[in-house]
Order: C-alpha cells, then structure tokens, then sequence
C-alpha cells in the first residue's frame, strides 16, 4: 500500500473519530454509541450478535443478540453460565459522557418462553472497570415488545470514564432449551438542546409542620456551558404563593436549600422550579404536626 | 518470598537505627530473625553474660506461623491471600501459661521501651489476657485469637540493675518482640516502627501499591457564610444530619443544619439513636462526648460512640480497590480530630419501659481542650417526646441471623478464663441480639457419617449449650441447622462436592439413604432431649448446574424422608430450581425475588414459607447502605409480605478484625471490644429501626381490627387511610439498597404518621 493511501484512511479514520457530533432529534441532541450497522466489534460469548436490518426501531439495522440457552455447553466449570456480548469504547468521545444527560437505547426481547423471567437481561457499563462498573437489570424488559431503556448518567458514577459495555443473562434465570432473541438499537447519550427540568425532588416529601428548610433537588438540563442560570423556587398552598427564592444554577443535579416560612399547617404544599426558559416542575411536600409540638 | 519481605522492612529499617537499641525477637530457634534483633526463645534463661533472658525456662512455648504469600484454596479453586502478612517479628513468638519476667542489663539511664505481644499462629480458641508490667507500670492485654496485635509503651530508669519486663497471665501471654531504647534519642526508632506499624495494622508495602483509593463522594460546599465568630474561636461547628445519610471525613454541612436541637421520639422500653457531628475548623485534642439526663433516661444508661472510618473495599470479595467509609461506632474516652473533617457520634438511648409518656429536654456536651480557653464545651440541646404505645410484636413473623457462636470456642477452649470469655461473650451477643430484636439463629447439628454397624454419634456439648442460652434471652424457634451433608458425600465419593456443589457428581443410593438416616438420628436426638423444632439445612447456595439440582432434588427428598422440614438457600425465582420445589419447606433467598401477592399465593396453596437473607445491607459491601438496610427490616419487609430475614452474618472476621483489606475477603458487620462486648456497624443499628418499624405497623394493625370489632369504623378507615399512604410511599423493591429509597429524614416521618395514628386510634378505641 502506497503511503499516501495510509495517509488517507488514517485521515479518513481520525474523521470518523473526532468528527463525532452529537444530531438534533426533537428537542435533544444525540449521539450515537453503538448501532447495529457493526456488529463485528462486539465480543461474543455463548451467544452471536449479529447486524439485524429487519428488525430495527431508529437506524438501519438493530443487533441481534441470540442465545440459544444450554445448560451443557459453554464454559466447562459454569456449563450454566453467562452468555453475554460486550463493546470497549476507545475513543474519547465514546468514553466521556459527562456532556450528556441520559443513556438511551432500545431493546425488543423475543424467546420461546411464555413470558420473560424477573431479571431477563442484564447490562453492565465498565466506569473503567470490572471493579467500578454499573450493573442494570432491564426488568421492564416484555415479550415481543420495542422497549425504551433509558438511564439518567447521573446514577452513572464516573460516567466521564467508560471504557465498556456488556450485555449479558445468567442462564440459570432461564431454562434449558430456552431460545432469546434480543434485538438492541440506537444505543446513544442524549442531551436537551434547550432548558428543561426534570427528577425534582423534595428532600423530605413528607416533613414536620416546623421544618425550616426544605431541599429541592432537580436536574437542569439544556443549560450550555458552565455557567449559572437564574432559578425560582416558589412555595404555593391553594393557588397563593407563601415563600419565593431566587437562585443561580448549572447545569446537571442541583440541589437548593429552601427556607419555609414560619407557622405552616399541617397540609400539603407545592414547591414550584422554574429555570430560564424551561417549562416550570412542580412538586409536593406533605407537612405534619411534630411530635413535639406542644 | 519470606527473605524477600524481611528483606523489604530492612530496607525501611535502616540497621545503623536500631543498632543504637536493645532489640529482642520472639521465637523459636530456628524462625526468622529481624536484622539487629537478637534471638529470644522459650529456652533462654538470663545469664549476666549474655545480659537477657527469662527468669525461667519453664512454662512457655515458641509458635511459628510464616504468611508472606497467596495460599491455594482447594473450595474455590484457586490462591487467596493469607489471612495477614507475617514479618520476621509477627511471624513467631513466644507464649508463656506461667508468670514470667525478661531482664535486659542496661546502662543507669532512662529508657523508652516497646513490648509487641501477639500471634500468627492459629490459636482460635485462645483468649489472651495478661499483664505487662515495666516497674509500676502496668498495662493489660487482651484480645482473642491470632492475627492481632498489641503494642505496649513504657518509660523505664536503671541504676545499672537489669531492666525486668514482667507478664503476668490470667489465661495466657504472648510476646513477639521487645525494643529498648535511650529515651533522648529515639526519633529515627519511632520512625521505623511507624513503619512497622503501617505494615503489621495494614499491609506490607508491596501489597499496599496495589490497592487503589477510591474518591469520598461529593458534598455540597461548606457553608463559611454561616459561621459565626464564636465558632472560629472554637475551631469546629456542630450539626445535624439525619443517621440515614452517611458522613465522610469531607462532608460538609448545609447552613440550616448547624447549631442543631436533636430530637427524637420513642416508646417506652425502645431504643433510638442519636448522633451529631462536628466538623473541624482546626486540630482538636482530648475530644470528650457526655449525656445529661434526657427526662427518664439516666445519663449513665446512654451509650456514646464515635463513627469509625474505615478503609473498606466496594464488595466483600474484591481486591485492590478500596474507599474510606464511615463503619465502626466505637467506645470512647477522649480522642484527637484533626482539621477540616467531619466526624459522627452516635448516641443510643433506651427509654425505660415505665417511663411517662410526655416531651422532655436534655442535652449533650461536646468539649475539646482549647489553646486560649484550656477547655471549651458546646452544648446541644436534646428534645424526646415518650410516646403512651406500647409497640407490639407480629407473632408471623421471624428476625433470624447467620451466627459464628462463641460457645463452638467455648467448647475447645482449653484454660479456664478462655472457656469464661468465650461464654460470656455468646451471652453479651445474645443479648445484643434481642436488643435487636432478633432471636433466632442458624446452628449446626454435625454428626460424623454412620459408622460400620451404621450407627450415628455426636457430642451435642456445644448445641445443647447454645439451645440453653437461646431459651434464657428468649429466641424463637424454628432454627435452621446444618447437617454433614459434605462429610456422608466424602465418604462415598472420596472427594469433596465443592463450593456451591461445584464439582458434585451424582452419589449412589447409598448415600441418600445415609442422609435420611442421620436426620432420623438427629431429629430423634432433638425430641429426646425436648429441643425446639429444626429446619434441616444440608447444603448452602447449590449451584443451578443440572447435577447439583439433581442431586439436590434427591438430598433434600431425602432428608424429607425422615419426617422433618427442609431449609435451602436459593432463589426460586431460578427456574432451574424447579424440580426441588416439592421437597423444601423453606426457600430463603437474598432478594424479595417475588412479589407479595406471589408470595402469599404459594405459601398458602404450596405450605411453604419465603425467608430472606439480604446480604447486599449485611456486608457483603462496605456498610453504608443504612437506609436499605432500614428500609429492608421495616418497611420494605412489610410490603414483601415474607416471613423471615436472617441475613449473613452477625459477625466474621478474616484475618485481623480491625483490617479490612487483609484476608481473602473482608471482614463482615459487627466487630467487638477486647471484652468480647458487641462493637456495632451503624447497619446493625440500622436493622433494629426497620424492626421497629414494622413493630409501628403491626400495632397499628392490631388496633385497626380492634377498633372495627368495636365498631368504630370511622376511626379504623381514618388509621387505615393514614396507613395506606405509608404503603403507596414505598418504591418496592427486590432489593432495598441505594436507589429509589426514601430520603433519610422521611423514615421517620413516616413512623410518626403511623404513631400518630396508633395515639388516635387508642383514644377512639
């Protein structure tokens, strides 16, 4: 090969490696992590993954994930093992997330079986290792059905340091003889393009009529950069407002100490979030007298 | 291996240090030497030429147990680590049943002096507790086992007699070296046994390099705006978060958490933690806790512990990896802090059982010696609200545990205050286990396979020792015993099954028939001696290959053949377990595998019962997960509609106890004083909240149906309706960890809504 072909692929190559760019899909912005168009880098155990174009929810092609279950084969020392299929993410952009907001993909599970067991497939993301890595078991996972994974990277520790991801069952969840096939699509990170709130928490949900300070806790999405967004925190009983704060927050898990006024009654109040332009949140907190109260 | 470890510590002991010392190894004549110490064994007597020795050659025994390197483990197939590294002084010493002095002839001058007394050597049923005595100093020792050791310090002044360090035994001493040296010059021998020390209470530097330190987790920033002139005086501020969030040394608190007033409410004869913590502005020394009186409790009954950090490891079976974490609620006198860390004290108060229901004041004091002040103190203002309810107790249900019985050491032990310890502590852990609410533990019923005329004996000491002692604090039967399933195996197969059955083959016949049997043996030995009933347990955690359940289909029909009820730890939601189903009368699993609904359905058309060992809030982790472990006892275990948790382990210890890095894994839960007294993990607290409050619940249950047999239906919906939303609340679960749990100030909250309605509902009926 002449070298000005080298240098071309390896041109051609950097490309695919840097030029990766998040798209615009509705309101979020998209990157895609694995697809189903190169089911060849996948390694396989006990199990084939294979590209899949007739089964698809997004792209062109979903890969398909067939294990045939056998209690007899595999591994000679766990013969009822852990089939299983796993990616490494060398490159940077696939190995940090923490830009993104949510861990996506979509999953469609078929099998010969009835219906799919209590722990049917698992997926274990490596945050860089074996030892630091984050287990999730898709029990929402249904027979002959397109369902939609999505995992907020904040229960992802390290998330900016992935190194691999790993599906795999335990063949003893399963019988012998069991056929699966799952077909997995559109693995990718998601981020909003523009402002949004969501997973805002009262910290307590249900407190002392005589608690001062509630902490709201939400995560702002869609906020560019690192800098801080003005936020109102608002606190409503029957459509009036009892207590406001004005504050400053960035983007991702945020969490805001918020004084209550003096002499609430037992009842339940709504503590409203509104971050720049994102539509507001709105949560309950349910107050009762103390047991101290004289 | 061991030369190169001796070897590694010569090179962080320089010889031209210790030569400047008089420096003595404990051993036996031909176990490995440190390099500058001199050679001590049982046979050295003292002699004016060689200037050391014993005042007698009697009465003492050298022990030599070498760890430098990974051990096979033939169960699991593979090298584990050994249970500590041993260097050339730990590696050996001397043990003496006698009182006995060293002389060493010295110089007239003033002297640092150094006694280092413990053991490699598997001396499991030991209970080591003496006196070491450097003219009227006198310090004791005690400790159980191998694997610890004490360091002692002493100053001593000669007038050119020799210097005598005595030993006086109360069960036994024990002596692994002992170093002198010229009290104005001791800074370089301090450094290497600073060194000395970091290897022997952690590991050997070449194993330490592997092991990776995780960060602490995040915290919000420290809130400088609140504080106050008075607290940078003072140099810590106090505050409050609730015991169900974790507190690292670089936790901050939030501003409206400072200056707390703590409260708590409680029924009488219950137990409630109370914990504060400080954060450090500066170094602070002699930190003292004390209690006043908090209305009907008496100071001198509450009990003030400080929350140890650990170096833990993220699973029990994991290596190389490891965090600091809060864990230990150790006893205290006065300690040093140093700046800028957080540190927990938890207090436990028991409200006396005729204590008057009302809201009573108390307080806690904090002091610390202070540079201008000589001592400065913050009180923290304590409310308690004893509540007129007296919890009850669902009958249905059992709290159980996996349990290393001190009374199998009780047995074995061989002097008589080791045969004392090990009794006294079974009854201290016993007690510690009702306080806990927990009265059931699993046991072991091993026999030796039938003889030649097929005959079965056993010697029940240690079991009929522990059934008494279960009847004394009040257990509830049934308990699950163990049975020499193994050992009948070994005898017809010639090998062992493996851990988890991992290399069983089908046994013949025969063998089933021996197992049934052996429990006929056992169960009959049980109703002739009037023991309470057992649930036969004959192997843990089969594997789901096809042999083992085929194997254990057949072990458990026949074990079932005697008459009795059959216990396995698996889960049943594993469809491979299917065809055992119709031999085992208790599935006990580690998650609430399947739902309620399920649980009761079966139970009632199949007979069978649902037990649960959460191992994921017992230590098979760090001990962090203390709302989990709370949630699961309580709330969660409410809603799963199971019938017992009896978790591995109340206590186990690998290696040195107070290590949690050594060993082939960590070590698990519950530690103990040198006392044989309970040391909790804040888990273990933990579980007795959930326990009560399912106790709260169940009240309110019983109080509900009572007042609609009363006929006060109004007050039973509105009970009912406040109980409802505590059921709705609750994310349910397989397992009560991390995630989807309430805040840690809710669980409270939620008790006090149901004790609310209980105080309602009493008044209506």
């Amino acid at each position: 090969m002449r070298p000005y072909v080298v240098w071309v692929l390896a041109l051609a190559l950097a490309g695919c490696v840097w030029a990766q760019e998040p798209v615009r899909e509705g309101e979020m912005e998209k990157l895609v992590l694995a697809a189903g168009a190169r089911p060849e880098v996948w390694s396989v155990a006990e199990a084939t993954m294979a590209s899949s174009p007739e089964m698809r929810k997004t792209g062109e092609a979903s890969l398909h994930f067939h294990i045939d279950v056998d209690y007899f084969a595999g591994e000679a020392k766990y013969p009822i093992g852990w089939p299983r299929a796993s990616v490494p993410f060398d490159q940077p952009w696939q190995q940090d997330w923490s830009a993104f907001d949510t861990l996506r993909l979509w999953v469609h599970s078929d099998t010969s079986r009835d219906a799919l067991p209590s722990t049917p497939l698992g997926m274990i993301i490596y945050t860089p290792d074996k030892a630091h890595s984050f287990n999730y078991n898709m029990g929402e996972l249904r027979k002959g059905e397109w369902v939609r994974i999505e995992i907020p990277l904040t229960r992802i520790a390290n998330h900016d340091q992935v190194t691999r991801i790993q599906f795999a069952i335990s063949e003893s969840d399963y019988r012998h003889g069991d056929v699966l096939d799952f077909h997995i699509d559109d693995i990718c990170l998601l981020r909003y393009a523009e402002p949004h709130l969501s997973d805002c928490r009262a910290l307590p949900r249900v407190g002392y009529s005589d608690l001062r300070t509630v902490k709201v806790a939400f995560r702002a999405l869609g906020i560019p950069g690192d800098g801080e967004t003005p936020a109102t925190l608002s606190l409503k009983s029957g459509g009036d407002q009892l207590a406001s704060l004005q504050v400053g927050v960035s983007r991702g898990t945020n969490t805001v100490p918020f004084e209550l006024r003096e002499g609430l009654s037992d009842g339940v109040y709504e503590i409203v979030v509104q971050v720049g332009t994102a539509p507001p949140a709105a949560v309950q907190i349910r107050l009762v007298s103390s047991p101290w109260a004289q | 291996m061991r030369r190169i470890a001796v070897a590694l510590i010569l090179m962080l002991m320089p010889a031209s240090v210790f030569a400047a010392a008089y420096l003595y190894d404990m051993g036996s004549g031909d176990s490995a030497i440190m390099d500058d110490f001199t050679r001590v064994t049982d046979t050295s007597a003292f002699t004016p030429d060689a200037g050391f020795g014993w005042d007698a050659a009697a009465g003492m025994k050298p022990y030599v147990q070498v760890y430098d390197k990974p051990i096979f483990n033939e169960s699991r197939g593979s090298d584990q680590p050994p249970p500590i590294y041993t260097n050339a002084l730990t590696e050996d010493c001397v043990i003496g049943s006698e009182a006995r002095s060293f002389s060493i002839a010295l110089p007239a001058g003033e002297y640092s002096v150094y006694v280092l007394c413990g053991t490699s050597h598997n001396q499991r049923y030991q209970y080591f507790d003496f006196d070491v005595a450097v003219g009227d100093q006198v310090r004791t020792v005690r400790f159980e086992g191998p694997y610890q050791f004490r360091n002692l310090r002493f100053t001593a002044k000669t007038d050119g007699t020799p210097l005598e360090i005595g030993f006086g035994p109360a069960s036994k001493w024990v002596a692994n070296a002992i170093m002198v040296w010229d009290a104005a010059d001791g800074g370089a021998t301090e450094a290497n046994i600073a060194e000395l020390e970091a290897q022997m209470y952690g590991l050997p530097p070449e194993e330490m390099e592997k092991w990776k330190l995780s960060p602490l987790p995040d915290t919000p920033p420290f809130p400088e705006d609140a504080l106050s002139r008075h607290d940078l005086f003072r140099g810590f501020v106090i505050y409050h978060k609730p015991y169900l969030e974790c507190i690292y040394p670089n936790t901050n608190p939030y501003a409206h958490e400072l200056n707390p007033t703590l409260r708590i409410f409680a029924t009488p004869g219950e137990y409630e933690p109370l914990t504060f913590a400080v954060r450090t502005l500066s170094p602070l020394t002699n930190v003292r806790v004390s209690a006043g009186d908090i209305g009907p409790i008496k100071a001198g009954t509450i009990d003030v512990r400080h929350v140890r950090y650990m170096k833990v490891r993220p699973n029990y079976s994991m290596f190389h990896s490891y965090h600091i974490a809060p864990d230990i609620l150790e006893p205290f006198d006065a300690m040093d802090l140093p700046a800028d860390e957080s540190h927990r004290f938890w207090l436990t108060v028991q409200v006396p059982p005729d204590a008057e229901p009302g809201v009573y004041d108390g307080s806690i004091t904090f002091s610390t010696d202070h540079r201008q002040q000589g001592r400065i103190e913050a009180v923290i203002p304590v409310k308690l609200r004893v509540l007129g309810i007296t919890l009850k107790e669902d009958p249905s249900k059992l709290y159980g545990i996996y349990y290393r019985d001190p009374i199998d050491s009780w047995v074995n032990a061989t002097d008589e205050p080791s045969k004392q310890y090990f009794l006294r502590k079974a009854e201290m852990e016993r007690a510690d286990l009702v306080a806990h609410g927990t009265r059931n533990i699993v046991m072991s019923a091993w026999c030796r396979p039938a003889d030649e005329n097929g005959q079965f004996t056993a010697d029940w000491t240690g079991l009929e020792k522990k059934l008494e002692l279960n009847e004394k604090y009040g257990f509830s039967p049934p308990y699950v015993v163990s049975i020499n399933a193994g050992g009948v195996y070994q005898k017809y197969m010639k090998e062992s099954p493996g851990s988890h059955l991992s290399r069983v083959k089908m046994p013949p016949q025969e063998y089933f028939d021996e197992m049934t049997a052996m429990t006929r043996f056992v169960e009959s030995e049980r109703v002739n001696r009037g023991w309470p009933e057992f649930l036969y347990y004959p192997i843990d955690e089969p594997s789901t290959q096809e042999t083992s359940v085929k194997y254990m289909t057949e072990l458990m029909k026949a074990v079932r053949a005697a008459g009795v009820k059959t216990y396995v730890t698996a889960d049943i939601a594993h469809d491979a377990f299917g065809p055992m189903m119709p031999y085992v009368d208790v599935w006990c699993m580690q998650p609430f595998s399947w739902d309620r609904e399920r649980v009761i359905r079966e139970s009632a058309e199949r007979g069978i019962e649902f037990w649960c060992y959460p191992n994921h809030i017992s230590g098979e982790n760090d001990h962090t997960p203390v709302a989990g472990a709370r949630m699961t006892y309580g709330f969660g275990f409410w809603r799963s509609g199971y019938r017992t948790l009896i978790p591995w382990i109340y206590s186990a210890d690998v290696g040195d106890p107070f290590n949690y890095l050594d060993g082939s894994s960590m070590d698990f839960m519950n530690r103990h004083d040198e006392d044989g007294s309970p040391m909790p993990v804040a888990l273990w607290e933990c579980f007795r909240e959930g326990y009560d409050d399912y106790r709260y619940v169940y009240t309110l249950q019983t109080l509900i149906e009572q007042a609609r047999a009363a006929g006060r239906n109004a007050a039973a919906d509105k009970a009912q309706q406040e109980l409802d939303y505590v059921w709705n609340a609750i994310d349910v679960q397989l397992k009560y960890k991390y995630d989807g749990l309430w805040a840690p100030e809710e669980f409270d909250v939620y008790r006090w809504l149901i004790a609310r309605a209980i105080l309602e509902l009493q008044e209506a009926v």
